[in-house]
């Protein structure tokens, strides 16, 4: 769906340096902290910057020969940007209607009155949540084919997170062809959703994995100095020195398992993920 | 690009109060000519429509704006058309209040009728220069800017009804499409260099 081939660009005191394929029928996750180039990477996607070097396709064109069809084709929540906070969703919707060819007015309605927002308010005047929350149903209302979502649950509670996670999961069951780009720092909605991952940091792509090996292969261990000096540190990814020793971070949970069955092994989960490939030390 | 307009007239609709209140510093200016007044009206309106670039520069908007199916190129048309529809409208408003003063106290002529038809292309040209403007430097920046020409435009109040005008309808036209393309092409370059 996104072939994005060595794509350069820089800002003083940051480089850009990434290559990434986003496959039709899945959901891709990009993790990684603030300022570490996932924004870029969507502003050069939608042709809103301008790239220093390389190539980016989307919906099987260059970004530049992108046709008014083809944006159709493709909702967009983006964390900081929005219509004017001065429409009101009544205004929205007319908004909306003109601009998508295959607005689908029931469905923006039906989601507006089940989460329950106001038609008559100025959007300045919504909470985050409902920010939020309106965000994703302006880009899900027009039948899209590819969205695109930075940060899409910021600012939502832990059910608002869900239903919007649920919205997602409709989408894609709806067509094998639907495809998600989304960017997350909540580890929750990147392990319930996403089918593949991408680990960007300080501009450069860290890695790039299968969710399901991301939770099943990788794991973290728990070891003490003298099991430190004893094992085999061929596959491990990262270690970080701790109290009791070292916390490492392996992508053959099983090999682990099957050698060393006195060293604590947990299970890898997001949050740890994150934190051993950017604070841990490269083995 | 149906979208766009939409949006800009909901965001020029908050403006309501604003618009009366001009009304009535309109009804004042006829006072000093009533070509001053219409000449206001125009620009006025005109400044409105250009305003909802601001709104749509608030708060990093134009990102989102942009990533939706409108051409930047697109943008930019239907701010001078969105602008084009308001002059008239100021214009017609204002002029309709001039003549029926007029008619009033007496005072209509043919001389009013076409002079004040030539405020409608000058009120446009000088308003339109506010879109290059306003794209180029965003929220402060661009209200020094808007008062420049505001100063400008203030100056051609007080020296256009001091002139016994005989300017061509047709030269004004001719310099009004010139100018109207200039900004138009300056505009265009402005908003594809920009990196939002």
């Amino acid at each position: 769906m996104i072939k994005i081939n060595q794509l350069k660009k820089s800002y003083p005191g940051f480089d850009l340096n990434v290559s990434m394929n986003i496959k039709k029928g899945l959901v891709t996750g990009l993790i990684g902290k603030n300022g570490s180039g996932k924004s870029t990477i969507y502003k050069s996607i939608l042709d809103l910057i301008q790239i220093d070097d390389g190539s980016i396709t989307i919906l099987n064109k260059d970004k530049d020969d992108l046709s008014i069809e083809d944006k159709n084709k493709i909702g967009i929540v983006l964390s900081d940007s929005f219509y004017s906070s001065y429409l009101t969703i009544k205004d929205l919707k007319k908004i909306l209607k003109a601009s998508y060819l295959s607005f689908d007015d029931s469905y923006f309605t039906s989601k507006v009155n089940l989460y329950q927002l106001p038609w008559d308010k100025q959007i300045r005047s919504f909470s985050f949540g409902m920010k939020s929350k309106l965000k994703i149903i302006c880009a899900l209302s027009h039948n899209a084919q590819l969205l695109l979502l930075d940060e899409p649950t910021l600012g939502l509670d832990v059910i608002a997170r869900d239903e919007i996670l649920d919205l997602l999961r409709e989408f894609m069951e709806k067509d094998e062809n639907h495809t998600i780009l989304i960017s997350s720092h909540i580890s929750n909605d990147l392990e319930h959703l996403c089918d593949y991952v991408y680990m960007i940091d300080d501009g450069n792509i860290l890695l790039e994995e299968e969710m399901d090996a991301l939770l099943s292969c990788y794991g973290i261990l728990k070891v003490d100095n003298k099991q430190m000096k004893e094992m085999d540190l061929s596959y491990i990814l990262r270690k970080k020195k701790e109290v009791f020793g070292y916390t490492l971070l392996t992508n053959q949970k099983q090999f682990y398992l099957e050698n060393y069955p006195d060293i604590v092994i947990e299970n890898n989960n997001i949050d740890e993920f994150i934190y051993m490939m950017i604070k841990g030390v490269k083995v | 690009m149906k979208g766009l307009i939409i949006k800009d007239f909901c965001i020029m609709s908050l403006q309501k109060r604003f618009v009366l209140l001009m009304l009535i510093a309109g009804v004042f200016l006829y006072k000093i000519s009533p070509y001053t007044a219409i000449l206001y009206m125009s620009f006025i309106f005109a400044s409105i429509a250009i305003g909802t670039i601001s709104y749509d520069q608030y708060e990093n908007g134009m990102l989102y704006l942009l990533s939706t199916p409108v051409k930047k190129k697109e943008y930019v048309i239907e701010k001078f058309i969105v602008s084009l529809i308001m002059t008239v409208i100021g214009w017609t408003v204002s002029f309709l209040i001039c003549l029926i003063m007029m008619i009033i106290q007496n005072e209509f002529s043919i001389e009013f009728l076409i002079i004040s038809i030539t405020m409608l292309p000058i009120a446009y040209m000088v308003s339109s220069l506010q879109i290059p403007i306003k794209l180029k430097f965003e929220a402060e920046k661009s209200k020094i800017a808007t008062m420049i020409t505001t100063i400008f435009l203030v100056s051609l109040f007080t020296v256009i009804p001091l002139i016994n005008m005989n300017i061509s309808i047709v030269f004004l036209g001719i310099l009004m499409m010139v100018l109207i393309v200039l900004f138009y092409r300056i505009s265009i370059q402005i908003i594809s260099k920009k990196e939002y």
